[in-house]
Parts: structure tokens; sequence; C-alpha cells
């Protein structure tokens, strides 16, 4: 039996289980006892931006935008027309998928027979059963969803700052895709992607619930052993290319008032720094200088130039970071100078103190401590914040550690370089 | 347990989670007239009090108590219209220096409701200004969304009953025309009148908040709260088709049902929606998104405290007339019993697995503790189980020929 690691948090009353299993799957068990559901989730290192690639054997790879995703729908398809996620209901159990930029997790909750699901889960995902006229009607239901997502003017804003920030990357396009490029993928491309990126080495399953993890390790072993595994090597993905931002754009649309977004691009972290650290610095700092307890925020709110709409997204991965600022606003072009006056000028600002410190710290923890209490929302959680090195629940000890000196040295550091951009949408 | 007559304490003690809940809830009749300033109490009670007299003064102390999350929530039950105060914070030995949260949360709790930010009978007019006009855009913001608005017209031109026409957050007109007087008093009228249910969950002394939930100046009140509504059959199906300039297009469909909540069919019903619409293997979505291609979202709703039933489709404007053919089918294949064995089975096992899975949900068990209480009918999980696991295919074709449909409203994109 493989080794399992065990990693103690005890001042969250909290323990993970690490398993590298001989195939080279990575397995993750969190005990959450008391809890009647169980979530297992499997997640293949493969997302949005991975459509440019050199495979094991040297050879350079480019895919249309929006495969990850096409083939997350098109692996719930099983021989003789069957469907997972009707297998998955006959056990009871409730599955679904999502795809990122990053990674493609496929998930199930249930509350009995999780053997039989864990299984199920780990079978289908190893083997393709689509054909053409399958992937023909796809791209249908696909399209059905991009454009659903194009009547989303929250959704539309978040995109079009993102294709200012990096244009002609696949970070521009919906995580789908665009009309036009699904309707390039062929059935050859899909199976291709499945053996580059579906084979242990490539995954991850994470298991959360009150579980009796030897029995947990001892199937999954069992059930990889029975499935057949692929020795494909890893693939190296592509530097994002990242062209000079698009300074300016705005669109129109159907609603009530403008929405503005500020995005700031900051350049591939160079150091060997914790990225964990690096998000947690820069979500303390964004909340002391422009969130809700802050002085700015107040004198905005008050004047109504903003209202709860207002929302900061700070995203930290190894390629790629930014942080948008967005809000529904009657004067986009005067707020965004706003925003970025505040933060050019950021060591003028009152609102960073040790006080202030302390508090958004305070909160950032009571937050994280309640996202403990959902299953579903931990294994997500966990799955997103999960790298080789770190994980979620290395918060609380980032959070004692980090001082105010390091977090405005660590803003500094990333706004520095950073290169600014706006996004609007205008009423039509 | 019974503080004053109308106040009720319910405890619900558990270890499971690090984190406690408190609800205070308002109950009260759901009325165009006051709809719309109990919203705006709502928002004021999430806002600012007293002693903490602006948003950031009163988030600075959320912030403190451990980022405490304090929300207030609107919703209706049938006839019923509720307000909600959510607080959920940790528990005291998860603090840094072992504080005792739990007594500084109800303190708090205290202070938003007996010591609001007033001036001289009504709410402060400044934050009242701002808290009035960010709702008012968003309830514009809401209209943009294509599911959430198709659904209000559907409800406007199905039901009879007016107050059952509007958003339980009101609409523009109503809040416009209240201020910072008429919704202040109807928060007075909310503390002196409303029922009261407030929900203490987790794990804590329940002595202690016996005592300080005591100590909340809370007087008698006699609240007799009506849910259920039913409206007759009627012979004709009322129509209506909007455009907008949006991509994807609506189909919404509101058929009756006479089944209550205290109708032996009312399992029957609850099986019947799930296998029409309510999961991934359900008719609705395997025949027309699965097989067809011809929506991406797609499903059936049920309220058994008003009986309706909705079907709900977002479809490209060319294919009106094929899905809602297809949707007919759905329904009368059912109600001519061609349907599976397996269908019933897969659906009872996830309705189960879902009624299971909801002990670990601090917000359903509070509202299961409401039901519980005010229907008085207390099912038990294993009772709701069996329930389900009786329910023969005989029952929910039964069940099929009752649901009948009465308004189709068609949202029509470009």
């Amino acid at each position: 039996m493989s080794q399992i690691v065990k990693h103690q948090f005890p001042r969250i009353d909290e323990e993970i289980s690490y398993i590298h299993l001989e195939n080279g799957l990575r397995l993750i068990i969190i005990p959450k006892h008391g809890f009647k559901e169980t979530t297992c989730m499997l997640t293949s290192h493969f997302g949005s931006l991975d459509t440019t690639f050199t495979d094991a054997d040297g050879q350079v790879k480019k895919y249309p935008e929006g495969i990850a995703h096409f083939l997350e729908h098109k692996l719930f398809e099983l021989a003789n027309n069957k469907d997972a996620a009707i297998l998955f209901t006959n056990l009871g159990a409730d599955a679904n998928a999502y795809t990122g930029f990053d990674k493609t997790s496929f998930f199930f909750s249930t509350t009995e027979s999780i053997s039989e699901s864990l299984d199920l889960l780990q079978e289908f995902l190893s083997e393709t059963h689509f054909d053409e006229d399958s992937i023909q009607k796809e791209k249908e239901i696909i399209g059905q969803e991009i454009d659903m997502y194009q009547d989303e003017s929250d959704y539309r804003l978040y995109q079009g700052i993102l294709s200012n920030l990096y244009p002609e990357t696949p970070l521009a396009e919906d995580i789908a895709g665009t009309k036009e490029s699904i309707q390039q993928i062929t059935v050859e491309d899909l199976r291709e992607n499945h053996r580059y990126f579906y084979h242990p080495r490539n995954m991850t399953l994470l298991v959360v619930g009150d579980i009796d993890e030897d029995m947990i390790l001892q199937q999954v072993e069992q059930t990889q052993k029975r499935l057949k595994t692929d020795t494909v090597g890893l693939v190296t993905r592509e530097k994002l290319n990242t062209l000079p931002v698009l300074k300016t754009q705005s669109i129109r649309m159907d609603v009530a008032q403008p929405k503005l977004a500020v995005g700031y691009r900051g350049e591939e972290p160079t150091s060997d720094m914790s990225l964990l650290r690096q998000k947690i610095a820069l979500r303390l700092l964004f909340a002391m200088l422009l969130g809700w307890t802050s002085e700015t925020y107040q004198t905005w709110y008050e004047g109504g130039h903003i209202d709860d709409s207002f929302d900061i997204e700070i995203e930290v991965q190894p390629n790629f970071q930014f942080i948008i600022f967005s809000a529904d606003t009657l004067e986009p072009i005067a707020m965004s100078n706003k925003i970025r006056q505040l933060i050019k000028k950021l060591d003028k600002s009152s609102d960073i103190n040790e006080k202030h410190f302390e508090l958004v710290k305070k909160e950032l923890y009571g937050d994280f401590m309640r996202s403990l209490d959902s299953v579903n929302h931990l294994a997500s959680q966990f799955m997103t914040y999960l790298t080789d090195t770190e994980n979620y629940f290395d918060i609380p000890q980032i959070l004692e550690h980090l001082s105010l000196t390091d977090t405005v040295e660590i803003g500094k550091q990333f706004l520095a370089t950073a290169e600014v951009s706006d996004f609007t949408i205008f009423p039509k | 347990m019974k503080i004053a007559q109308g106040v009720q304490l319910h405890l619900i003690k558990t270890k499971q989670f690090k984190t406690n809940q408190i609800t205070f809830r308002f109950s009260g009749d759901f009325k165009q007239k006051t709809v719309a300033r109990r919203v705006l109490v709502a928002q004021m009670l999430a806002t600012a009090s007293e002693a903490y007299p602006t948003a950031q003064a009163f988030r600075k102390k959320l912030a403190d108590l451990y980022g405490a999350s304090l929300s207030t929530k609107v919703s209706t039950k049938g006839l019923v219209h509720i307000v909600d105060i959510d607080i959920v914070f940790i528990r005291d030995e998860f603090t840094f220096q072992g504080e005792k949260l739990l007594e500084e949360i109800i303190a708090f709790l205290n202070e938003i409701l007996f010591s609001p930010l007033v001036a001289i009978a009504q709410y402060q007019t400044k934050v009242f200004d701002v808290e009035k006009a960010n709702f008012i855009n968003y309830l514009e913001a809401d209209k943009e969304d294509s599911f959430y608005s198709s659904d209000l017209a559907l409800k406007a031109i199905y039901f009879d009953n007016p107050n059952l026409k509007i958003s339980k957050y009101g609409q523009v007109e109503l809040v416009e025309a209240e201020n910072s007087y008429t919704a202040y008093q109807e928060f007075q009228q909310m503390l002196h009148k409303d029922q009261i249910d407030i929900f203490v969950l987790g794990e804590y002394d329940d002595y202690r908040v016996v005592q300080l939930m005591n100590q909340l100046p809370l007087e008698n009140r006699t609240k007799s709260l009506r849910f259920f509504y039913q409206q007759p059959y009627q012979n004709v199906t009322k129509e209506r088709i909007e455009h907008r300039p949006v991509t994807q297009s609506i189909l919404q469909l509101a058929y009756s049902h006479p089944i209550s909540y205290y109708d032996s069919d009312y399992y029957a019903l609850v099986v019947f929606n799930g296998l029409m619409g309510a999961f991934a293997h359900s008719k609705l979505f395997t025949e027309l998104r699965e097989k067809e291609g011809l929506a991406y979202t797609i499903g059936s709703q049920i309220d058994s405290l008003t009986g309706l039933l909705k079907v709900y489709a977002g479809i490209d404007k060319k294919n009106r007339n094929l899905v809602l053919q297809l949707i007919n089918k759905q329904f009368s294949d059912i109600r001519l019993g061609r349907f599976s064995g397996q269908l019933i089975k897969q659906t009872k096992k996830m309705l189960i697995t879902n009624a299971l899975a909801a002990a670990d949900n601090p917000k359903v068990l509070i509202e299961k503790a409401y039901n519980d209480y005010h229907f008085k009918k207390n099912v038990s999980t294993e009772l709701w189980v069996s329930n389900i696991e009786k329910v023969s295919k005989a029952d929910i074709v039964k069940v099929a020929t009752k649901v009948k449909l009465q308004a189709l409203y068609f949202l029509e994109g470009e």
C-alpha cells in the first residue's frame, strides 16, 4: 500500500492525508467528522489556457480555444449511448464538472454508495466514447451556453477587462471558447487532449467527508490498477504571450447603469516567494485601501459614487496575476481616475495602518473558518488553492506571520511593474 | 421555547460546524402596501445603527467580530413575507484570545434591533436615502436578468391575487414612494406585531443563550399567519410575449396543482417534479437538452404553498413552438404512464440523498425548524424518506393528471 502522509492543523481542528499512488495519481483525503455528505473531486490539470503546448516528444501542439471545456462536456458520454451523469444518479449521487483556466474538475456528492460512485468517477474519465454526431450536437449545446453568458453584463465586464489585459491569449476569450472556435474542434483533437491530460500523473483525486481513509485508499489503488494506465509524459506549457495591454475599451448593453472594471496586470512572479502568501498580502492590502472598512469606500459610498456591487478580485497564478476593481457607477470615467490616483498614492493613504491591518486579518480569518463548514465548498476551495508546496489550510499560519511592512512591500512590488487598463459597459 | 407570546426561541444544538449561526426572523403578511417598506427595513438593518452610524463603522464592527457575516434576507412563503437577519460567526474556541464572541454577537443584535439609527420617529435620512437609492438600482439591475424578470412576468399573469403578482422585493415604483418615516414606522410594526422566531444553531451554552435572549425587550403579540393560497383552475391559458434585445430567449410556463403540503398526494408531487425537471436525469433535461440540444438551461419547480408548478427554458427564439410541443409531450407521457420504473427509482434516490445531505446545511436545518413549528407538521427525515419511498407509479400518474397549464410567458430575444 502507498504511504499516507498526514498533515495536522490543530488550531483549526483539521487534517489532511496525502498519498502518491504508484501510477502517479495524487490522492488527498480531508476527514470531516459528523458530515452526512461526502464529496469526491477528480481534477485534470488541464484548463482553458492549455491550448498551446509541447508534448513529451517535443512536438508543438495547438488546439482551438474552448477545447478543455468541450472535452469536459463530452467525457460524460459513455459507451452504448450511456450518460455518466445518469449513472451517478442511479447511485444516488449528484455529479457535475467545471473548467477553469488551469484545471478541469469532475465531482460528485452523495450520502450513500460512496465506493461505487468513486469507482465510476475514475472509470468514466479514463476513456472516451464520443463520435462525430455527438460532437456536432454538443456544438449546439455549448453555443447556447456561450449565448447565455453573452447576456450577463457582469460576466461580459469580467471577460472584457481580461481581454484588455491579455489580448490574443486564451484569457481574452470565454473558458468555453467562441462559437467560431468550437466549430473547429474535431473528434481527433478531443481524443488527443484526453491522452495528453487525463492520465494519473496529471490528475488529483480529492475526497472530503466522514469516511474511512484506509478503505478509500485501498479501493482507489485497486481501481487504478484495473484501469489501463497510459505512460504519457507531462506536457510543457507555453508561457502566456503577454502583448501590451489595451488601455481602454467599452461596449453598449441593455444595463441600468454603467459598469466599470479597472484591471492591473502584474508581471509573472520571478521570485520563488510563496504564491499563497502573495495572494493573501494583496487581499489584505486592497481590503485596507479600498475595502468596505476603509475611509475611501465610505466616502465614495456615501457620495453615491459606488454601491454594494463594488468588488475587488485578485488572481495570483504561476503564469499570470491580476487585480480587478469593478463597480456599477454613474460616472465610470471619473471613477476610473479616482481608483488609479488612489493606487498611485498608496503610500499616502491613511487607511493603511496597523490597527486596520489587524482588523482585515481578523475578517479574512473569519471568512476562512466559515468556508470549512460546507463539504462541497471546501472541496472546491481546496482545489483552487492547491499547489505542489502549499494548500488551503496554510492560510491561518500565513495570516499570523504576515506583517504590515511585508504586505505593503508585496503590493508595491506588484504595482511597480503592473500595467493598467479599463473596460466599461454603457447603457444602450 | 416561548420568550413571549408570538416570540419563539429555537435552539438547534450541533457540534458539526466551526461556526455558529443566529437567525432572527420576522414573519408578516405579504402585501403590496408594505412589501417595499419591509425591504427597506431589511436594507437598513444590515447597514447602520446608533452606535455604528455609517456603513464603514458597521462593517468595522463586524470585521472585529472575526468577520462575522451579517446579512438580511427577504423571502416569501406563500402569503407570508419574511425578513431574516442572519449572523454567522466562528465558535469562541477558534478566536485568537478565547473571546466570548457569542455574547458579543447577541449584544450587537440587540443594538441593531433596539438602537437603530433614527432621528425623531424616522430613520436618519442621509443613510436611508443612500440605501433607498442603492436598492432601486438593484431592482433595476435585476430586470436585466432574463430568467428573473421572466419569472416575475409569468407570476404577474398567472396569479389572481394582486399581492402574489409582485416580487418579494417589491418594485421600483413602490420603493420610490416610501421614505425614512414610513420605513421606520413599518420597522416598529415588525418589532411589535410580527411573529418572531429566533434560531440559534451550533455549539454553545444553552443556559446563557436563553438568559441573553430573554433580555431582548420583546413583548407579547398575536400574529396569525396564513401561508397557503389556492386559486381555481381556469379554462383559458393566459399568454404573453415580450421582446427584448437579448441573445437568449426564455420560455416560462405556469401550471396549477391542487396539492398542498398536508395532502397525501404531496410526496407523489415531489417525485413527479423530480422526474420531470429537477435533476440531470429528468425528462426535460434528457429529452430537450441532451437528445435535442434545444436548451442549455431547463427545469421545473414546485411551490406547494401557492399551488404552482413552473417550467422554464432558455432557448433560441426560432425553436419556441418545438420546445413547447416537446414539453407538452413530456407531461402527456407521464399522464399516460409512459415512463420507466428506473426513472422513478433514480428520482427517489436523488431526493433522498438531498434530504439526508440537508443535515449538513445550517440554513436548511433552520428552515425545517420553522416549517415544523408553523405548519404544525413535524416530519422527521426518516418519515420523509419512507413517504417518498412509498410513492408508486400510479400515484405519480394521478398527480400528473391534476397538473394543468395555466399561463405562458415568452421573452423573445434577437
